[in-house]
């Protein structure tokens, strides 16, 4: 492909522009991307306004990530950050560097280092417990909807997954 | 029926001596498990509460000490009746106060209880009297071991017990003593534990009476309420040391991740011992500087105790609290060496309350009744 603006020599870059909140898009050869970089038709901005525009959209990140719900109970990441309550066993999944975050500053280190009990298949029995709550999630929303053909099949496919939980006693394989 | 039986019958710690030290009144101790495959008990529908309630039922009746008949259902049953068993701390506040199927098996002895759907699913209560933390940690450990045979718990390989609350993540373990520090309160020098102990983990509160904070009302005259220790029956609700009454105390373990369950039992002996030795110390000190201060504040006390047609619950523990300190200074003019533990717990509300028909019962004479209580006791008539 021919660079886009002398219409010469091959285009090796992609190189994008945001002008007036546009971003504009062209394939250029390394010659022109020197020359373009060198003359910039945006604006620079100082360090104290990116810094200020930064914290902004920090701060709109993280009213933004505040009102995420767990995908499976509906808890509000907001209401977990005040109460240090959780809703299921998928918000510590759904919500787990804020969780570290939280853990931080309530608790006297990152990790268990207590009595333990040696459930064997740990990742498997992590999968299995994330899809029994999506299930009994869905099985929620079925009902409500009275459609319960469906409701019947997932209470099936509930009661199977908990009985390969309770399979996995501690000390079995 | 069964309500009947765990107000007639003591609890077997009310009748300990107060082991392993003279200042610690008791020892509480709090171990919370979830199940595997069910939502925490914040987001479970009443079907699911059921369900789980059945699920946990049989193996626990299957526990030394408790049979399926001990298993006290608090959907529907009336909050006034069962107002005693949050001031024995053998139930929290909130699980009174919840809503939807959910209930406690309490021991026949009521040494110990197991609540279901609580802010957790499972949560394991011991209560021995002074400082037995090993004690309380060996029965904790056993109910514990016994149940995850049955069912299976809410686990992740490096965070530990997962828990509702990130306060107990981990370990799942929280442990309390209740301590009577009159001399450090009177000295002042409590404030130079509370800093020393929370670089150790762990937190040193005053004594709240009445509801925890944010709690939900109960449809109980909110008089009996404020008339109890029920902010200590969950999670003790930290209050400043010098809002305390009767110089109670609680000390506790802060954090239940990154600590093992013998740290937090060594530290918390360790550091109740430590504790007593500077009470002891001060209240000697108290004594050879301030001794008729402290004659002056037992004698009233005494004088209070013998004549008072009413007491109010607040006013009652600080009356307590000049009697012991009077006792262990050998400073009152009684017949009788010591007050007996279960005053603390008959003093309060919800113990009064179980005399009275519901008809029957007003402030006035629940305070008349109060103050005849602590009279009968100092006249050594019980």
């Amino acid at each position: 492909m021919l660079c886009q603006r002398c219409h010469k020599r091959v285009a090796t870059i992609r190189y994008a522009e945001v002008i007036d909140g546009h971003v504009t898009e062209m394939s250029l050869c390394p010659e022109c991307l020197l020359e373009v970089q060198s003359n910039p038709k945006g604006f620079n901005l100082s360090s104290d306004e990116r810094q200020i525009i930064g914290q902004k959209e920090i701060k709109e990140s993280n009213v933004k990530k505040a009102k995420a719900l767990c995908s499976v109970c509906g808890t509000q990441l907001s209401y977990i950050q005040e109460k240090n309550k959780l809703g299921c066993f998928t918000c510590y999944k759904s919500f787990g560097p804020e969780i570290e975050s939280i853990l931080e500053v309530i608790q006297g280190g990152s990790s268990h280092i207590g009595k333990k009990l040696n459930y064997p298949n740990d990742e498997e029995r992590v999968q299995t417990q994330l899809l029994l709550d999506a299930k009994k999630a869905l099985i929620r929303q079925v009902i409500k909807a009275e459609d319960y053909e469906s409701a019947a099949k997932l209470r099936d496919e509930i009661l199977d997954l908990e009985k390969l939980l309770a399979s996995w006693k501690i000390g079995k394989n | 029926m069964i309500m009947k039986t765990w107000v007639n019958n003591k609890p077997i710690w009310w009748n300990e001596e107060a082991v392993g030290s003279p200042v610690a009144v008791l020892t509480v101790g709090t171990l919370c498990r979830n199940v595997a495959g069910f939502f925490f008990p914040l987001r479970m529908n009443e079907e699911e509460k059921q369900r789980l309630e059945n699920l946990l039922k049989e193996p626990i009746a299957q526990l030394d000490g408790v049979s399926a008949d001990d298993y006290l259902n608090f959907a529907g049953a009336s909050p006034r009746e069962n107002l005693f068993l949050s001031e024995r701390f053998l139930v929290s506040y909130d699980l009174l106060s919840g809503i939807g199927h959910r209930g406690a098996f309490i021991s026949n002895d009521q040494r110990f209880s197991i609540m279901i759907n609580a802010g957790e699913h499972i949560a394991f209560r011991v209560i021995f009297a002074g400082l037995q933390v090993e004690s309380a940690w060996e029965l904790l450990n056993k109910m514990d071991n016994h149940i995850s045979k049955s069912v299976d718990y809410m686990t992740d390989p490096r965070l530990g017990f997962l828990t509702s609350d990130l306060n107990l993540i981990g370990t799942g373990l929280k442990f309390f003593t209740l301590l009577h520090l009159p001399g450090l309160a009177k000295t002042g020098n409590i404030v130079l534990w509370e800093k020393k102990l929370q670089s150790l983990g762990f937190y040193l509160s005053g004594i709240n009476t009445g509801p925890p904070p944010d709690a939900r009302p109960l449809a109980i005259q909110k008089h009996f309420i404020e008339q109890g220790f029920h902010s200590l029956s969950g999670s003790p609700v930290t209050v400043g040391l010098i809002e305390t009454v009767g110089s109670l105390f609680a000390i506790g373990n802060k954090y239940t991740l990154g600590f093992s369950e013998a740290e937090i039992i060594f530290s918390l002996s360790h550091t109740v011992n430590e504790i007593t030795k500077a009470e002891l110390d001060a209240r000697q000190k108290l004594l050879s500087s301030s001794r008729l201060t402290l004659e002056d504040i037992v004698g009233r006390a005494e004088g209070v105790v013998h004549g008072a047609k009413f007491l109010e619950f607040a006013e009652a523990i600080e009356l307590w609290s000049a009697l012991q300190l009077g006792f262990s200074l050998n400073l009152t003019s009684e017949s009788i060496f010591s007050l007996p533990l279960s005053l603390l717990f008959e003093l309060q509300g919800g113990h009064i309350l179980v005399n009275f028909s519901s008809d029957d019962s007003n402030t006035v004479k629940v305070s008349l009744m109060r103050a005849n209580k602590f009279r009968e006791i100092l006249d050594n008539k019980n």
